[in-house]
């Protein structure tokens, strides 16, 4: 008898058997691959945090909070590196010269290292945007949409309807919702970027 | 950066993420070593039974751990999806390579094009193809998988390879645009002077001074197909062409999965990314962010 004999379809099945098997409220990240990482990690870490968790009364059912906390582990890496890059891109000559007109560290941040940093504020909102609106690989292989539908967000919807249901037209139209969404924030946050960012002759 | 007082806060701030970034690595690392047992123990007793090896023995020759041998009819069950993982590993490496290869090949003319000449529609299509990615992965992913269908490509490495290209190219685009504006033109100016035609200059001038940057986006390419799921869940449906994470997916989706098993392949499959990354990832960030969007 192996391990492959078993397969519970539904997701609350999965959820509640997670539970008994003493698995916790858990959020960790992933700097390489999202699946990768979280499978193993979700093994291990259950132990220690379900019985961490248990014995400080918290909640242990895997709920919301646990996939927004996945998402944020595994982008906070990027959006570091990219952030450090664009602020070591800053010339020093102007905090200098900030400093010596008597500027506090606070106006420093706020008058010369945003403004610098916008465009790269805009990719990195932008990425984290998507990574959230696309989240589906963690989705998939922690929670499986469950505990009931708490943790099915869009994109997992999607997927459901068109390759577990069959039905190609109704996850298409589902589709176009999405992209419309994803298009309207976009558009959106593109405005906040300086316009010569991108294109034109004048690059960087 | 400028010591002192603001040191006391950094510091504590620094291994906070450190530890949250990391701490995960480390349990998947360790985990992989111990016996089932020890990791549902509660409390955890994680190295009560010490370090073995045999979570890997049994991936790679089949050898069932000691621990699972006593109990007869009534021993644990096993995850034995486990073994496919060096196949998987061999199949993403083949994926991910030919990912990269493409993007080299079609990315570096591309951006070239955009960073150079002139002609119309050129600002229209750049924002097109850089724009197309923003679009979820999901709302690509029934035109795809019909695409693939169509040609007969399912359960085949050349359709993973083409569809994480076409995912993975408008990002290497981009980036080697904005690297490829850094380069003084005058270098290129002479070149052509001395009668270099376009395709010289940039397989003989361009091309070497970008690098950095070539190895940057291509690297993230090749990480990107490493690490993509959704795509390679749609299109692969065996062992063939199954990728790494569609894998070590169907092993977790089983509630009686063997987690030190499930870690020991979490740490093969990382294993190979890490080591190709790792020595050039200064490199390679350098590479991304020094086109300068700034």
């Amino acid at each position: 008898m192996t391990a492959s004999d078993h397969s519970y379809e539904s997701s609350q099945d999965r959820a509640s058997l997670a539970r008994e098997a003493g698995l916790g409220r858990l959020s960790f990240p992933s700097i390489l691959a999202g699946v990768l990482v979280a499978y193993g990690a979700f093994a291990v870490l259950a132990a220690l945090v379900g019985t961490v968790a248990a014995a400080i009364g918290l909640n242990t059912d895997l709920n919301r909070n646990d996939w927004a906390a996945l998402g944020v582990g595994s982008a906070i890496a990027v959006a570091v590196v990219l952030l450090l890059a664009a602020m070591q891109a800053i010339p020093d000559e102007l905090y200098e010269a900030a400093a010596l007109d008597g500027a506090s560290g606070l106006r420093q941040f706020a008058a010369i290292t945003v403004p610098f940093l916008r465009p790269m504020l805009v990719i990195v909102a932008l990425f984290e945007i998507l990574l959230a609106l696309t989240a589906f690989d963690l989705i998939f292989a922690l929670t499986g949409g469950g505990p009931g539908t708490a943790t099915t967000v869009l994109s997992y919807f999607i997927w459901g309807e068109t390759f577990r249901m069959l039905s190609f037209g109704k996850g298409a139209a589902l589709a176009v919702i999405i992209a419309a969404l994803s298009i309207v924030l976009i558009v959106g946050l593109m405005r906040l970027m300086p316009k010569e960012a991108l294109l034109g002759e004048e690059g960087s | 950066m400028r010591g002192g007082k603001s040191a006391r806060f950094v510091y504590p701030a620094a291994a906070a993420v450190l530890i949250f970034a990391l701490a995960p690595f480390g349990w998947v690392l360790l985990s992989g070593f111990l016996p089932a047992v020890a990791i549902l123990d509660q409390p955890p007793q994680w190295l009560r039974y010490g370090l073995i090896d045999d979570n890997f023995r049994y991936i790679f020759t089949g050898k069932v751990p000691q621990a699972y041998e006593v109990g007869g009819q009534l021993r644990k069950m096993i995850s034995q999806e486990v073994r496919a993982v060096p196949r998987a590993a061999f199949n993403s490496a083949i994926i991910a390579f030919g990912v990269l290869l493409l993007n080299w090949l079609f990315g570096a003319p591309a951006a070239y094009a955009y960073a150079r000449l002139r002609f119309p529609g050129k600002a229209a299509t750049f924002y097109l193809i850089t724009a197309s990615r923003l679009i979820p992965a999901v709302a690509l992913a029934v035109p795809y998988f019909l695409i693939v269908q169509q040609l007969g490509l399912l359960d085949n490495h050349l359709a993973l390879i083409l569809v994480h290209t076409v995912l993975t190219l408008p990002f290497s685009i981009l980036i080697l645009t904005l690297y490829f504006r850094t380069i003084p033109q005058e270098i290129e100016e002479a070149a052509q002077l001395d009668g270099a035609p376009r395709g010289t200059v940039l397989r003989r001038i361009v091309l070497p001074l970008a690098l950095p940057s070539l190895v940057g986006t291509g690297l993230f390419a090749f990480m990107m197909s490493y690490s993509e799921f959704l795509f390679a869940l749609l299109v692969t449906s065996s062992a063939h062409a199954r990728t790494l994470p569609v894998t070590l997916a169907s092993i977790v989706q089983n509630p009686d999965v063997t987690w030190s098993l499930l870690s020991a392949g979490t740490t093969l499959a990382i294993l190979p990314a890490l080591i190709l990354v790792w020595p050039i990832w200064r490199y390679m960030v350098r590479g991304l962010v020094s086109g300068g969007v700034t």
